[in-house]
């Protein structure tokens, strides 16, 4: 099984050993890790074979050796995120990992879609974080591997080039279906709002929210050409009047609250790809994790970190995404499929 | 599909939502609601953002998603 949960000492030897490696763990178990070709982000909790696992003593890896023929491994800041796409090689794809909170996430939040060559080379990948215990005192980690350099600042990034024969997809599981009831929009892009546009008139956002008794488990969800983009609740102050979201509302986008689900874990084990065997990467939002009370609890043969944001393309919120591994199929038979 | 198809007009009409369509790649459906975006603030750039859409879809044309997404397509034609 190429992603499983690992004792600090076995995957130390694998590493050195030479193999390739996406890790989630407590920071100081990412410390203690030796150099080597891997990235790493700071996350207690994972979903594993034995289902949802909050642990400060495993270490999450996803082993990409057999996948890739080549590899490059960067610390990324604001101006070296822009060219993520560029840089995620022609048959291949890239695994981000952005601290959370960091100017780094909140700078490919708001601009992910306007980097060059935007969605037309898979990015993937999470948001970091830590226990949610240590909200507060402890800041998100990124780790890159070669070099051993902890940051909360950058993030870093894998890209890898996979074999000729394989090709790769990113796809996204969101259980959210809008809801039918006011539409909104925002006067601005941000993180947080005070005012907003309510079926086109100008309220404020806090004092619209109590009024409708919204439920906060339930994101406001935008919709891109078919793809539900959520955008979650994360607190609101009440001083200030404020409302903050995990990932950013935008301007010129509509949404609307998503519906409410009969049972919010079996709508997302329903949900899930049926391919699960070709799934690769997984990354599931700590959201889920939580509303579905996933501790425990298996979803499928679906194994990753759980996270404090996703990477699909775009930054996302309360989904999981996935990278798939397909095999190339002979030349000439897809060709029957066009006209 | 082939390259020359760009040219052909259900790529306009895809960016101009003159049918509806359930994408199941998820490249496409971002990228296709960016450049709807764009289309209605800058519509004289119509051939270009047609032409990025397929080219998106043909640079992945192997992959499961975007044949089925093409199938749909060509429905449209």
């Amino acid at each position: 099984m190429s992603s499983r949960l690992y004792c600090p000492e076995e995957l130390s030897d694998l590493i050195r050993a030479g193999r390739v490696f996406c890790i989630a763990a407590e920071e100081q178990l990412l410390k203690k890790l030796p150099r080597g070709n891997w990235i790493g982000g700071s996350s207690p909790y994972f979903m594993s074979d034995q289902g949802g696992v909050v642990s400060r003593e495993k270490i999450f890896a996803t082993d990409l050796t057999k996948v890739t023929t080549g590899f490059n491994i960067t610390l990324v800041d604001e101006h070296e995120l822009k060219k993520v796409y560029t840089n995620t090689p022609e048959n291949g794809f890239t695994c981000l990992i952005l601290p959370s909170m960091s100017p780094v996430h909140l700078s490919y939040a708001l601009n992910a879609s306007e980097y060059p060559d935007f969605a037309f080379r898979p990015v993937i990948g999470w948001v970091s974080g830590m226990h949610l215990f240590d909200l507060g005192e402890k800041s998100a980690k990124v780790v890159h591997g070669p070099t051993g350099e902890i940051s909360s600042d950058k993030g870093v990034a894998m890209h890898v080039t996979l074999p000729p024969e394989m090709m790769c997809d990113i796809g996204m599981v969101n259980i959210f279906k809008q809801g039918t009831d006011d539409i909104l929009e925002f006067p601005e892009t941000g993180f947080h709002a005070k005012k907003v546009f309510v079926n086109g008139e100008e309220k404020c956002f806090l004092d619209y929210l109590k009024s409708k008794r919204l439920n906060f488990k339930l994101p406001l969800i935008a919709d891109s050409a078919g793809a539900k983009v959520n955008a979650s609740f994360q607190a609101i102050d009440p001083k200030e009047k404020v409302v903050k979201f995990y990932a950013p509302v935008f301007k010129g986008a509509t949404y609307r609250q998503a519906e409410l689900l009969d049972d919010y874990a079996t709508e997302f084990i329903r949900n899930l790809p049926a391919s699960s065997e070709r799934i690769l990467l997984s990354f599931n939002c700590i959201l889920n994790f939580l509303y579905s009370e996933l501790e425990g609890r298996r979803i499928g043969s679906i194994a990753g970190p759980v996270t404090f944001g996703e990477i699909g393309y775009v930054l996302l919120n309360q989904t999981m995404v996935y990278l798939s591994i397909y095999l190339r199929e002979e030349e000439g038979s897809f060709i029957s499929q066009s006209q | 599909m082939n390259e020359t198809d760009s040219v052909h007009p259900v790529w306009k009409k895809l960016i101009k939502k003159e049918f509806s369509i359930s994408l199941s790649f998820l490249a496409g459906k971002l990228l296709l609601g960016k450049l709807q975006v764009q289309y209605g603030t800058e519509p004289k750039n119509l051939v270009h953002l047609a032409r990025k859409m397929h080219d998106l879809y043909y640079l992945n044309k192997d992959l499961p998603s975007v044949k089925k997404d093409i199938e749909l397509i060509n429905r449209e034609r």
